[in-house]
């Protein structure tokens, strides 16, 4: 049986050959910089080369191979979207970046970690809230407990 | 030699590989954490402990994890680790019917035989290979590194392609930074935060930890199966019955598993097919919950840990993507894993051999208790886990460098990782990438120079000596072999000689 083409990897793949497009292009710039196999950009450049006929394979001989649903445009961006950040995922990933933001802009680990992990296991878990609460202490104590005061680990 | 008897001498050495196994055991049998993570993240705190005490933890929890995985597979039907895949085959069923501590029992003897004659075979194998290993040129290096990404990049993989661009990736990610040799900057963009190159730690928080978290929210709202788990000690004879198969599958383990790039996942499967090859009449068909069908891959994954250290400790390649992240952290505390390792830290080779032959002792009291624990754990949400798992990843990618860049790094490789995995694009590669990228270019580099400098100029050395060298050249056909074999002409051509064959 035939593999369907998942909603937006041929996106992915055309994504990464504009990287890896770039990437070459950046490595013949060092290599012009210092020419000779022994130049910095020597390497870069071969990966690079490695990298591009992967994707040339992966967009022209493995993806023509699979199934793919006729769609309309915004149709393939919004299916593309769906499946690579379902409504959950999404939301989740933005979480963690609004904790990332908070340890970076000084409100603390113990202020933003608690917060993080309860409004993070609410929104998985909703209708838990009291359980919830009650994970989210038991685990601030034990990564005290363990990281700090154990291993002395510096927490962020 | 004296080594042998530190964890004796120094009892937190003893408590070290205990808790190790303990961990290990218990974060494997978690569906979705697995023992790569729990490594990765243990690097990041111990790397200001003393080397013995970081080995003892990291090597306790690799075996401990390899073991780990099979709780889940069993009384889920879910592999808590790739390892365990196997083992849910035969596992399972055998849950079904309502065998589940049979079925617990059986693959913790067997891990442990199965470690047991891995250790042995790590303390007999690796010192040969060392001495051989000497007379490596800086092209055997380079080929052998290729060779390590080119198997874990095609082995496994749906897609080889997929394979060799990740650890493609993995070895330019691993260029960012200062040029060794020149000192001009690569890739940087003019940041002095990139200048010393991406942490590989924190890379490996982010591609294994954040990543699998992130993935894990998809079965969030999956419901939980409860499971009643009574006798789990099996009896004399189920052991004494299957020791042939056990050996077999052990020894296939610890080919596999030093194979570079290989690892227990696929030593597990090769062992299973091969049981069922070999094993003519099983009590109960394969797949309907066979012993069989847990004996071979439980001892080949748990043999394939001493079999994976052979080539990290002689080599300095690693064998799969734990010993990936344990070479990260022999990194860091300075020493250099490969032939020299022997002659210039004996010490250290002979502890981490005793610390695998104690841990599987610890693997057999703990692996023999604690079934109620295990089914509690396996049962944990996916909804509490996955903030859990952020939340010591950051701790983690912060503690290295006490640098909160860092910690976005961590975030962007682990969504970077997650859409990798939703189309199918595997990330071992792409760690063991990283972690190899600057023995590359430094034999590169050799190579290239050892050709400057020669009137014969690179044709005439670099490759010349791909052909002269018996060393080189076995390398050069493993790697075009494990590309041939991988390729569509060769599977049409096995498929046509195994049809012929069933005429």
């Amino acid at each position: 049986m035939k593999e369907s083409l998942k909603p937006g990897e041929r996106a992915f793949s055309l994504f990464l050959l504009a990287l890896t497009l770039w990437e070459i292009s950046e490595a013949v710039k060092m290599c012009l910089k210092k020419p000779g196999l022994s130049s910095y950009g020597a390497l870069p450049l071969g990966l690079g080369i490695i990298m591009l006929i992967c994707l040339l394979k992966i967009i022209f001989v493995e993806d023509l191979k699979k199934i793919s649903e006729k769609r309309t445009m915004s149709k393939t961006v919004l299916d593309a979207i769906a499946f690579a950040f379902p409504k959950d995922i999404a939301i989740f990933i933005g979480m963690m970046l609004i904790y990332f933001i908070a340890l970076l802009f000084g409100i603390g680990f113990m202020i933003s970690t608690p917060i993080f992990l309860f409004v993070s296991m609410c929104y998985m878990m909703p209708h838990e809230n009291t359980k919830n609460a009650l994970f989210t202490v038991i685990l601030v104590v034990a990564i005290y407990v363990i990281f700090k005061l154990i291993f002395k680990v510096t927490l962020p | 030699m004296e080594y042998l008897l530190l964890p004796f001498q120094q009892p937190v050495l003893l408590l070290l590989i205990a808790v190790g196994v303990f961990v290990g055991i218990y974060v494997a049998a978690i569906p979705g954490l697995t023992g790569t993570m729990a490594v990765s993240l243990l690097v990041s705190f111990t790397y200001g402990w003393n080397v013995n005490a970081a080995i003892a933890l990291m090597i306790g929890i690799f075996n401990g994890a390899s073991y780990g995985g099979s709780r889940s597979a069993i009384l889920l039907n879910i592999p808590g680790a790739p390892a365990a895949v196997a083992t849910a085959l035969d596992g399972y069923p055998l849950a079904q019917k309502g065998e589940a501590g049979k079925a617990m029992g059986v693959s913790t003897i067997q891990s442990v035989f199965g470690g047991l004659i891995g250790t042995v075979a790590l303390v007999l194998c690796a010192p040969l290979i060392s001495k051989f290993a000497l007379k490596f040129a800086a092209r055997d290096y380079l080929l052998l590194a290729f060779m390590g990404l080119m198997l874990v990049g095609s082995l496994g993989n749906r897609s080889i392609a997929k394979g060799i661009f990740s650890a493609a990736l993995g070895v330019l990610l691993g260029c960012v930074g200062m040029d060794v040799m020149t000192g001009l900057q690569r890739f940087t963009f003019g940041n002095t935060y990139l200048m010393p190159g991406i942490n590989s730690v924190v890379a490996m928080l982010g591609l294994f930890g954040a990543s699998e978290a992130i993935l894990q929210i998809r079965t969030k709202d999956l419901p939980i199966i409860k499971q009643k788990v009574d006798k789990i000690i099996p009896n004399l004879e189920t052991v004494k019955k299957h020791l042939r198969l056990t050996i077999q599958s052990s020894f296939i383990g610890v080919l596999i598993g030093a194979l570079p790039g290989a690892g227990g996942s696929i030593a597990a499967l090769i062992a299973y097919d091969q049981a069922k090859r070999t094993v003519k009449k099983p009590e109960v068909p394969f797949g309907e919950g066979a012993i069989e069908g847990l004996v071979a891959p439980e001892s080949a994954n748990n043999a394939a840990v001493g079999g994976a250290l052979i080539p990290m400790l002689t080599l300095g390649i690693p064998g799969d993507a734990v010993t990936a992240v344990i070479l990260g952290a022999l990194f860091i505390h300075g020493l250099q894993p490969g032939p020299t390792l022997m002659a210039t830290t004996p010490g250290l080779f002979y502890l981490i051999c005793i610390c695998l032959g104690i841990s599987n002792i610890f693997l057999l009291v703990f692996g023999l208790t604690g079934i109620k624990i295990t089914t509690k754990l396996v049962e944990i949400p996916r909804g509490r886990l996955v903030p859990m798992i952020i939340v010591l990843s950051v701790i983690g990618s912060y503690a290295l460098n006490k640098n909160l860049y860092d910690v976005f790094w961590m975030g962007g490789f682990g969504i970077l990782a997650y859409i990798m995995k939703r189309y199918d694009y595997p990330i071992a590669p792409a760690v063991l990438g990283i972690i190899l990228s600057s023995m590359i270019e430094k034999n590169y580099k050799m190579v290239v120079i050892l050709a400057e400098t020669n009137p014969a100029g690179f044709m005439g050395t670099f490759v010349a000596g791909l052909f002269t060298s018996p060393i080189s050249l076995v390398l050069l056909f493993i790697i075009i072999f494990s590309f041939v074999v991988q390729s569509r002409w060769y599977k049409e051509w096995q498929n046509k000689r195994d049809k012929k064959r069933q005429m």
